[in-house]
């Protein structure tokens, strides 16, 4: 019972500040100088057809009347409609969100199995051989920039070795053999970053765990070492990271941005992109919604993992 | 033949900044059903000796000399899976100072208990759970069987170092260590605890071993004690004779120091100066630096156990017949305490 009004809680406590992120998005998007329509328009159609396309979209009333609109029709479901698509913004959400829950799910399902058990083998042989190696390959995992990464995958394993397609996208779901290839070298780079960081993360909550009294109580006891490790220790090391793995959302959205455009995935990260260039106010601000709302869901899916994980935490 | 029986044990720890003897050539014994309790200041070495019996010395420490006997069998020749199985838990088994954080904050208690039986005997997990029920309420935990399935956070201090004392108890082991059992107790509570661990030793015919630096604790509950310092064992002698005929230097410093409710703040007699780094111990008397009765022989001579007394010894060079040295400046006035003034 609890639980379920600890969660009620936390969503209804969202609603403002979804609310901020809608109004600082909208403000930032009409703010941009430039010319929506004209952009979409290009240089040669005249005016008249460029105002009356403005008139039919409303930019030309006040920006506090676009924005009660865009206020009012949000709470009714509707995100608007899209200028360069002209379709509701909802629809596209929709229909580009498959693509981007699909490398993002899978960079989720390799990193943190990889992640964990890497971290959890450098806690074991800490400052050891197999440790060293696993740090170091976790900095490099770090370090690595991910649009670098993606370019280089595709310069190896596309271009000069040939045995991946270098872009595209086809629904594991409709063709999952056809899907494979084609996905292998995006989720790759989206899991590379987030598994190095859980890795580090793992191995150092690992270390400091193992320092703990209670670990001594447990040899003290005749608890053998591998149990201590993985029961007694990993379940404490677990609450930093289940918030490493709550803000990693933020991290794989961001990274998804990047990863469609240099993929060519027809995934929310790219309508999002492309809704900004084109000056497409209701997609890029829909968007953003869509992933802020995905962000604060994972928070507070953290928050409660929390509680479950340490019977200190009390949900109030 | 004593249940225990530590000969020449030497805990050093090699660190960057040297290596700590932390504990060097310290003997004792423990009989069957005896309590010995070791006292000293922070940083003796108490611990590390007491943890050098389990083999529970992590690096870079280890136990580099000696003989640890328990119950004939030297434990110094078992390898880690051995004193795994067959002495940690159900032969010897550890207290430590604060329960909150010996014990694992996101399991019961309950199952805390159960894992260590399970893990130690051949009880399945329904029954290790009626046997946990059993022992919480042996340690005198209210509606035990309730309390099983709460956490260590849901139980006060006392009854958490109750719940780890019941932890110790789960497979009747021959020997206890208390590392500082009461230290981080009320004081209204430490006594109950003290008690509890009479009774253990009573109705079991438990040894205990106390680690502590409060000689209340010593008084209250100790058959024998041992006096560490800086590595050392100083003074072994039935408590009552300890308490009402120290013979070391360091012994008797230590009993006059001991705050009485009577004593204002500016009568209180410390021990002057602090511990010397066990890195670098002094040469000779590792007291000698400290000691209001040191002379020349104790910088070179590091003194061996004299025979003070009916089972009563003191590594202690005023103790020895063939060194010449000069009067002692100590004198033991007629109750058999020491007299200040000559301190």
């Amino acid at each position: 019972m609890g639980l379920f009004r600890y969660t009620l809680r936390r969503f209804i406590q969202l609603v403002p500040v979804l609310f901020g992120i809608v109004t600082l998005t909208f403000i930032m998007m009409h703010a941009l100088p430039g010319d929506p329509v004209r952009l979409w328009l290009g240089e040669e159609p005249g005016q008249e057809l460029a105002d009356e396309l403005i008139a039919a979209h409303g930019f030309d009333r006040p920006m506090h009347e676009q924005y009660l609109d865009y206020l009012v029709n949000l709470v009714q479901g509707d995100l608007g409609q899209s200028f360069v698509y002209n379709r509701p913004v909802t629809d596209l959400i929709w229909e580009r969100m498959e693509p981007t829950m699909v490398i993002m799910g899978l960079s989720y399902l390799i990193a943190l199995p990889v992640a964990i058990g890497l971290g959890i083998y450098g806690a074991a042989r800490h400052n050891r051989a197999g440790d060293h190696v696993s740090r170091l390959a976790g900095l490099a995992g770090i370090s690595t920039p991910n649009f670098w990464l993606a370019l280089m995958l595709i310069y190896l394993l596309a271009f000069n070795l040939d045995v991946l397609p270098a872009s595209g996208y086809t629904s594991p779901f409709v063709d999952p053999v056809g899907a494979a290839p084609l996905l292998i070298m995006p989720v790759l780079t989206l899991a590379t970053a987030q598994t190095a960081l859980l890795m580090r993360m793992t191995r150092s909550s690992m270390i400091e765990e193992m320092r703990e009294d209670y670990v001594e109580t447990a040899r003290a006891y005749g608890i053998p070492e591998r149990k201590i490790m993985l029961r007694h220790s990993f379940r404490n090391a677990l609450l930093p990271l289940v918030t490493i793995i709550g803000l990693q959302v933020s991290t794989l959205l961001g990274g998804s941005v990047i990863v469609e455009e240099i993929f060519a995935i027809p995934g929310l990260g790219r309508l999002f992109f492309d809704s900004v260039i084109d000056q497409d106010y209701s997609v890029a601000v829909g968007v953003t919604l869509f992933f802020s709302t995905l962000f604060l869901i994972g928070v507070v899916l953290t928050d409660i993992a929390y509680a479950y994980i340490d019977p200190r935490i009390k949900y109030d | 033949m004593s249940l225990l029986e530590v000969a020449d044990l030497r805990t050093y720890f090699f660190t960057p900044d040297g290596i700590v003897q932390a504990v060097d050539g310290v003997s004792f014994e423990v009989g069957a059903g005896e309590s010995l309790g070791i006292v000293g200041e922070s940083g003796a070495g108490k611990s590390v000796a007491v943890k050098s019996l389990m083999g529970l010395i992590r690096d870079p420490g280890r136990v580099v000399d000696g003989s640890i006997r328990f119950d004939g069998r030297e434990l110094t020749d078992l390898s880690e899976a051995e004193l795994r199985r067959e002495i940690r838990g159900n032969e010897i088994s550890i207290v430590f100072q604060d329960a909150m954080s010996a014990l694992n904050p996101v399991f019961t208690v309950g199952s805390q208990i159960q894992e260590i039986i399970v893990e130690n005997t051949d009880l399945h997990k329904t029954d290790a759970r009626e046997r946990a029920i059993e022992l919480l309420e042996d340690v005198g935990i209210p509606d035990a069987d309730q309390r099983i399935d709460e956490y260590p956070h849901q139980y006060s201090g006392g009854m958490q170092q109750r719940a780890m004392i019941a932890m110790a108890l789960a497979c009747n082991p021959r020997l206890i260590i208390a590392d500082e059992p009461t230290t981080a107790l009320d004081v209204t509570i430490q006594a109950g605890i003290l008690e509890l661990f009479e009774e253990i030793q009573e109705k079991h015919d438990t040894s205990i071993v106390y680690v502590t630096h409060d000689l209340g604790v010593v008084r209250e509950v100790c058959d024998r004690v041992a006096v560490m310092y800086l590595g050392k064992v100083v003074e072994q002698a039935p408590y009552e004779e300890l308490f009402r005929n120290p013979k070391h230097p360091y012994t008797q410093s230590l009993l006059n120091s001991v705050v009485t409710p009577d004593e204002r703040l500016d009568e209180l007699n410390p021990i002057g100066g602090t511990m010397p780094s066990a890195v670098m111990p002094p040469s000779g008397c590792r007291f000698r630096t400290r000691c209001p009765a040191a002379f020349d022989d104790c910088l070179a001579v590091d003194p061996p156990r004299y025979q003070v007394g009916t089972d009563h010894d003191a590594a202690c060079l005023l103790y020895d017949d063939g060194i010449a040295r000069p009067e002692p400046t100590l004198h033991e006035t007629d109750d058999g305490g020491v007299n200040e003034s000559n301190i």
